[in-house]
């Protein structure tokens, strides 16, 4: 029995674990932002005609022009607030929103091509590593 | 010395011999090989949104969980005894219209390795009222024996994410998931999301339009009143298109369109589809759930509810063509190249 218990032991590889100093903490490369999509307050028309089409980011303000987007998020009448984790660096957005009422109501209510036209918004946000903030989507 | 008693030896003689003769008689033999009695098996799920409902009809030997290793060879689940269905709306607790099934042969029937055409199937022309209940009888004249069940009809659910709207697009990022969400109907349980994508097929010689689906796993929520979301996997879109999808050199594939649909079952089918998925977790045999009284199976309802003319992102588009899973399938990608 004690032979067989030494036997085995011997077979054990140990290996010496290093306990490091606890430092080793992972760093995210990325930088956050939340996009804080309202919809316009000024607006003189019910809000059940109006619905969010589009938030697109891409890296120069031209590629947006080209449809050429980084990322986009699936826009929901039902979400207001949108995340994106990317690197560090100034990224271009684009926020849209749609009128789907009939008739005249549209034109009324300030979308100029009036009904299923878009009306844009669009800036510019600077991501800093490790970072998380805000940023309120106006429409003008 | 003698006594005035008489000889036990005789009464006891006596009481052995009417011993021998009473084993004699008795029947000790024990059928070990016995002819199982026939369980009927009855499938129905209303559809509210259709005028003709089905009632399909099958046997089986087994009720018992545990023999779902080693399912029944097909003869033993055909039934070709004649049987008398009908079913009745429930006005309150009061019976009230009803309406009879005949046998039907229009559906196809399965195909396949195993192709099961002994499946009697019963078809009436009605459509059933959503939020109400209905009572389903199945009479075995030759059996004398009546299976029956009740079940709510449920409310088709209304579907808020995706919608469709003009300028609006879905993207399949492969690090955010798509949410959905939809309201569901009173008496529902059970959904099952599903995105199927439309898609040309040109050659030279010919132009087709197929499909391809990218479904979730079902989903168990007796909730009703509040919002509920599924969320899907971007880069399972991906898999799900590259799995269905053959690879062919020289053809030229265009995403047409995209359409979602939700199933939605009634709260009788999500029992049944919760206790199989907890079997052997909580109480043995579970799985063995029906609401049928004098057979088995299930009497339930189920929808589809859909969103047509949905469009995907340019993002969406450009990896469909040129990424690591799928661009080998000949996809245009979103400026058309």
């Amino acid at each position: 029995m004690y032979f067989l218990l030494l036997t085995g032991l011997a077979g054990c590889d140990l290996t010496e674990i290093f306990p490091g100093k606890g430092t080793d903490v992972y760093e995210s490369p990325y930088g956050s932002i939340e996009f804080d999509f309202a919809m316009p307050d000024h607006l003189t028309i019910p809000l059940r005609g109006i619905h969010r089409i589009d938030l697109s980011i891409s890296s120069t303000a031209d590629s947006l022009y080209r449809k050429e987007y980084l990322t986009c998020a699936n826009v929901s009448d039902y979400q207001q607030k949108y995340s994106f984790s990317l690197l560090p660096g100034r990224y271009f957005y684009q926020a849209g929103i749609t009128c789907t009422f009939g008739g005249d109501t549209c034109l009324y209510g300030g979308f100029p091509g009036g009904q299923n036209s878009t009306w844009w918004a669009m800036g510019w946000v600077d991501v800093e590593k490790g970072k998380s903030f805000t940023k309120n989507i106006v429409f003008q | 010395m003698k006594t005035g008693k008489t000889s036990p030896c005789i009464p006891r003689s006596l009481f052995c011999w009417f011993l021998i003769l009473g084993l004699q008689a008795c029947e000790n033999e024990i059928p070990v090989n016995g002819r199982g009695q026939a369980v009927p098996v009855v499938y129905c799920l209303l559809n509210p949104q259709s005028n003709i409902q089905y009632v399909r009809i099958s046997r089986s030997y087994t009720g018992d969980s545990a023999t779902w290793s080693r399912p029944p060879v097909h003869d033993s689940m055909m039934w070709d005894v004649p049987c008398s269905i009908y079913i009745e709306e429930m006005v309150g607790n009061q019976a009230g219209p009803f309406v009879w099934f005949y046998p039907d042969t229009v559906p196809e029937k399965d195909s396949g390795f195993f192709p099961v055409t002994a499946h009697a199937v019963y078809r009436a022309e009605f459509r059933p009222k959503v939020n109400t209940r209905y009572q389903l009888y199945v009479y075995f004249p030759d059996l004398d024996r009546m299976v029956s069940g009740r079940t709510w009809v449920h409310q088709p659910p209304e579907i808020i994410d995706p919608a469709s709207i003009q300028g609006r697009t879905i993207s399949f990022d492969t690090i955010q998931p798509y949410k959905t969400r939809w309201l569901p109907g009173n008496y529902s349980g059970l959904y099952q999301v599903l995105f199927r994508l439309h898609y040309s097929d040109s050659t030279a010689r010919n132009y087709r339009f197929l499909t391809a689906d990218f479904s979730s796993d079902l989903i168990f929520d007796t909730r009703y009143g509040v919002t509920l979301e599924h969320a899907m996997n971007g880069s399972r879109f991906y898999e799900a298109i590259a799995r269905q999808v053959p690879e062919k050199s020289g053809t030229i594939r265009e995403v047409i369109s995209l359409e979602f649909i939700l199933f939605a079952g009634g709260t009788d089918l999500a029992l049944l589809y919760n206790t199989s998925t907890r079997a052997g977790t909580s109480f043995y045999g579970l799985n063995d759930f029906s609401n049928l009284t004098n057979g088995v199976g299930i009497f339930s309802s189920l929808t589809r509810s859909s969103v047509t003319n949905l469009q995907l992102s340019n993002l969406t588009l450009d990896r469909l063509a040129h990424g690591s899973m799928t661009g080998h399938l000949g996809f245009r990608d979103s400026k058309g190249n």
